[in-house]
C-alpha cells in the first residue's frame, strides 16, 4: 500500500531534471529569467503526468498525498486557470501570458498527474474528501473545457476575424471525453462505497446529475442502463430527479420544456448547449411543417423567442440560417415559407439531426457573463446548482 | 520428422541452445506429416514438446487443436517467466500461434455441420451469459456485438429455433428484447419478447412477470392495451394507473403516475420508453378534445376548429402555455399522429375529413 510523502507541489528533483533537460512548462517559469536557458521557479512547478509503464515502481517520496493533492489542484484553478486575464508586469504571477489552449493543455497534464498520484494510494486514498474534491474539479474543469473548445466556437471566432490561435487547435474531444471518463469511474466507485459505509459525499447528487446530462449530451443510448444502476436514494434527489425528467423530455419530443432546464444553471447550459441548439431547430422545424404550405403562416417574434428560450440577436442568426423572413411592421414576425419556396427550403428538409451551421456559443458566453473569475468559481463548484433552488424553480417555471 | 533422437529430445536440445530458428524449423516438419514411431516413443520430459506430439499425432481434429492450445499456451508463459535471453523463443512463438489459427479455421470450415449443431447450444448459453454480464458491468452498448452475431447466425440458418431447448430460448429471447427495449426499437422487441412470452410455460409466473415488464410498455406503444386482470396476475398493478391515463388521455394523471412509479421504473430500465406514452396520452386528449368540440359543432367548422379549446385542455391537463400547445400540436402533426395543420395567424387547427387520428400502430415508431 503506498502513502505519499511528496509534500510539495512538485519534488526539487524533477524541477529540476526538468530544466536541465529543457522540459519546463512556461508556467512554470521563473519571472525574469532567459527565454533561452529558462529556470524553474519551485512556487509554480506542479508534478508533470509520468505514464506508468510495466516494472515501473513509484516510491512513496515521489507520490503526493491526498492533501498535497488538493493543495495543488487549489493552485492550479485559482493560479493558473485564469492566467490567459493576467496583467504583464510586476502583478503577474507568472514569466508569460498564455493562451487559453496553452492553460488547458497544461492543466490536463497536470490534472492528469493529480489523479495518477491518488490512483497510486487507492483503496484508503478513495476515503477521503480530498480525492472526491480533486476529481470533483477534474471533472468540471474538462465538462467546461469541453464547452469553451467546441468547434463551433471556433467557427464563430473564424467568422468574426479574430487573429492568432483558434480555441480549437489543442483540444481534442475525443481526449477529452476519455479524460472525463477517466475521472468519473473512480469518482463514482468512491461515492458508492461513502454511501454503503453511511457517510455520502455532498456534492454526489449534482455530479450525478452532471453525469447524466454528460451522457445524454454525448452517449444517450447508455442512459437506460446508466439509470437503471442509479442507487434509489439518488433517484429520489430533486437534482438528479430534474436531469432524469429534462432527458426524457429531450428524448420524446418535448423540447420547449427541454430548453427551459437547459437554460436554468449555468452547468446544464454548457453541457446541453448543442443539444439546446439541436431543439430550438426542430422546433422551428416542426412548426414549419405544421401549417398549410399554400397559405404560409406567421409567428411573432417576442413570442418564438420566448419559446426557443433565446434573445433577439441569436434568435435572428437562427432565422437568417434557416432563410426565414422577418418582417418588422407592425410586429416583428417570422415569416414562414410558402408553397413556391419549399422544395428546397432547409425547413423543408429532412429531421434535423444536428443543429448545423448554427452557433450559439458566443451568446452563451454573453448571457452569463462567464468571466475569468466565474470560469473559476465554476471548476471550483461555487456555482453548482443547489436543492433548494432545484425544488423552487420547478419544471413549469420560467 | 524429428532429427536423431526423436523429437522431443531435439526440442529440448534446441531449447538448451537458445536456438529459435532452428526449432521452428523442428515445428514445421510437423505440419501435413506424421510423427514416426521413434517420435511417439520418445520419453518426454518437457510438457511443451509432449503437447506439440499430442497436437501432431491427432492432426487436424479438435483434439488436435485442443493440445496445439496448450502448448502455445505454456509456451507463453515460459517466455513471460524468463527475465532474460527471450527473443530466441519469438520464431517458434510465431509458428506455435499460426499453427492454433490455421486449425481454428481449418475446423470452423470443414464439413462439421453436426458438430456446430452439437455446440450451438452452449455458444447460445455463453451468449446469455454475456449479455447479462454486460448489463450488469453498465456496458449496455457490447450486447450489440453479441446479439449481432446470433442474429446472423439465425439467419444463415446455423441453427433451428425450434429444436433448441425452451429454456434457452426463453432466456435469449427475454434478454435479446430488454436490450432492444433500452435501444429503442420497439417494434423488434415487442417481437423477441412475444416470444419469449409464448414459449415461457404458465406456471413460471416470475419469468413471465419479468417478460411482461417490458413487453406492456412496448405494446401501449404500439397502441395495444392490457387488460386489468392480465396486470393483477402478474404483479403489475404499479403500471394500472399509466395505461388508465394513456388510453384516456389523462396527461395529469399520466404525470403524477410517473412521478409515482419513477423509482421501480429506472430499476427496470423502462422509464425512457415508458416517458415516451406521453405522446400517446396527448394524441388521445387532443381527440377527446376534437370528438366533444365536433358535438357542439356544424358543418366545416367540425374539421377547422379554434385553437382555444386545445390550449385551455392542454392547460388544464399540463400546465401548457399556448405557445407549447401549439409546439406539441405540430409534434402530433409531424409524427403522424394527428392529421391535419395549424395556422396561427388564424387561430385555426385543421382536421383532416378522413381519418383524423390514425391508429397508434402506425405512428408510434416515429415519435
Amino acid at each position: 500500500m503506498v502513502v505519499g510523502s511528496l509534500r510539495e507541489k512538485c519534488s526539487a528533483e524533477e524541477a529540476q531534471s526538468r530544466q536541465r533537460e529543457r522540459l519546463l512548462d512556461p508556467l512554470e517559469w521563473r519571472k525574469g529569467c532567459s527565454l533561452q536557458r529558462p529556470e524553474v521557479d519551485f512556487s509554480l512547478a506542479t508534478k508533470k503526468y509520468q505514464r506508468s509503464s510495466a516494472g515501473k515502481e513509484f516510491l512513496p517520496e515521489e507520490v503526493r498525498p491526498p492533501d498535497i493533492c488538493l493543495e495543488t489542484m487549489d493552485f492550479l484553478m485559482d493560479s493558473v486557470l485564469d492566467a490567459d486575464d493576467a496583467q504583464d508586469g510586476l502583478d503577474g504571477l507568472f514569466a508569460v501570458t498564455p493562451s487559453l489552449p496553452q492553460i488547458y493543455s497544461y492543466l490536463h497534464d497536470r490534472c492528469r498527474a493529480v489523479r495518477m498520484d491518488l490512483h497510486l494510494q487507492q483503496p484508503w486514498s478513495s476515503r477521503t474528501q480530498e480525492f472526491v474534491t480533486c476529481h470533483e474539479y477534474c471533472l468540471r474543469f474538462e465538462a467546461l473545457s469541453r464547452f469553451l473548445f467546441s468547434q463551433r466556437l471556433k467557427t464563430t471566432n473564424a467568422q468574426r476575424g479574430d487573429a492568432g490561435a483558434t480555441p480549437s487547435d489543442h483540444y481534442d474531444e475525443r481526449l477529452g471525453l476519455q479524460a472525463i471518463s477517466q475521472t468519473i469511474d473512480p469518482l463514482l466507485a468512491a461515492y458508492q462505497q461513502a454511501r454503503e459505509e453511511g457517510t455520502p459525499f455532498e456534492n454526489e447528487p449534482f455530479v450525478q446529475r452532471l453525469v447524466i446530462l454528460l451522457l445524454l449530451a454525448t452517449s444517450p443510448d447508455a442512459l437506460p442502463a446508466h439509470l437503471a444502476a442509479l442507487d434509489r436514494r439518488l433517484v429520489g434527489h430533486p437534482l438528479v430527479r430534474e436531469a432524469i425528467e429534462a432527458t426524457g423530455h429531450f428524448l420524446s419530443g418535448h423540447y420547449v420544456r427541454f430548453l427551459r432546464f437547459a437554460a436554468s444553471d449555468l452547468w446544464a447550459s454548457l453541457v446541453l448547449v448543442d443539444l439546446a441548439d439541436l431543439a430550438r431547430v426542430r422546433l422551428l422545424w416542426l412548426r414549419a411543417r405544421a401549417y398549410h404550405k399554400a397559405v404560409g403562416d406567421r409567428w411573432p417574434l417576442k413570442q418564438l423567442a420566448k419559446l426557443l428560450v433565446c434573445d433577439a440577436e441569436l434568435l435572428r442568426h437562427l432565422l437568417v440560417t434557416y432563410k426565414v423572413e422577418v418582417v418588422e411592421e407592425p410586429e416583428a414576425e417570422a415569416v414562414l415559407p410558402r408553397k413556391g419556396a419549399w422544395e428546397d427550403h432547409p425547413l423543408f428538409c429532412e429531421f434535423p439531426q444536428t443543429a448545423g451551421p448554427f452557433a450559439s456559443h458566443a451568446h452563451l458566453w454573453r448571457s452569463h457573463r462567464l468571466s475569468v473569475a466565474r470560469r473559476r468559481d465554476a471548476v471550483k463548484g461555487l456555482m453548482d446548482p443547489t436543492e433548494h433552488g432545484a425544488e423552487k424553480k420547478g419544471m413549469r417555471q420560467f | 520428422m524429428a532429427g536423431n533422437g526423436g523429437f522431443c529430445r531435439s526440442f529440448v536440445e534446441l531449447c538448451d541452445l537458445n536456438d529459435g530458428f532452428e526449432l521452428h524449423k523442428l515445428l514445421r516438419t510437423t505440419t501435413g506429416t506424421h510423427p514416426t514411431e521413434e517420435d511417439k516413443k520418445d520419453s518426454c520430459d518437457d510438457d511443451i514438446a509432449a503437447a506439440v506430439v499430442a497436437a501432431w499425432s491427432a492432426g487436424d481434429t479438435p483434439e488436435g487443436l485442443e493440445s496445439a492450445l496448450d502448448a502455445l499456451q505454456k509456451w507463453s508463459n515460459r517466455y513471460l517467466d524468463r527475465n532474460a535471453k527471450v527473443r530466441w523463443m519469438l520464431t517458434p512463438m510465431l509458428w506455435l500461434a499460426a499453427r492454433t489459427r490455421q486449425l481454428a479455421v481449418q475446423l470452423d470450415g470443414s464439413d462439421s455441420r453436426r458438430y456446430r449443431e452439437r455446440v450451438v447450444e452452449g455458444a447460445l448459453v455463453i451468449c446469455c451469459e454475456l449479455l447479462r454480464l454486460y448489463s450488469s458491468l453498465g456496458q449496455a452498448s457490447q450486447c450489440a456485438f453479441v446479439l449481432t452475431t446470433v442474429g446472423n447466425a439465425s439467419k444463415n440458418n446455423a441453427f433451428d429455433a425450434v429444436k433448441l431447448p425452451k429454456s434457452l430460448l426463453v432466456t435469449l429471447y427475454f434478454l435479446w428484447g430488454k436490450h432492444l427495449v433500452m435501444a429503442g426499437s420497439i417494434e423488434e422487441a415487442e417481437d423477441k419478447l412475444n416470444r419469449a412470452l409464448a414459449i415461457c410455460p404458465l406456471k413460471a409466473a416470475r419469468n413471465r412477470c419479468q417478460i411482461l415488464r417490458y413487453l406492456i410498455p412496448c405494446r401501449l406503444r404500439l397502441g395495444q392495451y392490457p387488460t386489468q386482470g392480465l396486470l393483477k396476475r402478474n404483479d403489475l398493478q404499479s403500471l394500472t394507473g399509466i395505461v388508465a391515463a394513456t388510453a384516456t388521455g389523462n396527461v395529469k394523471r399520466f404525470s403524477e403516475e410517473l412521478e409515482k412509479q419513477e423509482d421501480t421504473l429506472i430499476c427496470w430500465g423502462t422509464y425512457l420508453v415508458v416517458e415516451k406514452l406521453k405522446i400517446v396520452a396527448y394524441r388521445n386528449l387532443v381527440r377527446h378534445v376534437y370528438e366533444i368540440q365536433c358535438e357542439l359543432l356544424e358543418g366545416a367548422q367540425k374539421v377547422k376548429q379554434d385553437l382555444a379549446p386545445f390550449e385551455q385542455a392542454f392547460q388544464w391537463q399540463d400546465d401548457c402555455t399556448p405557445d407549447e400547445t401549439l409546439c406539441l400540436l405540430a409534434h402530433l402533426i409531424y409524427i403522424g399522429a394527428v392529421r391535419g395543420y395549424l395556422s396561427d395567424v388564424h387561430r385555426k387547427v385543421v382536421f383532416s375529413k378522413e381519418m383524423p387520428f390514425p391508429p397508434v400502430s402506425s405512428w408510434s415508431t416515429k415519435a
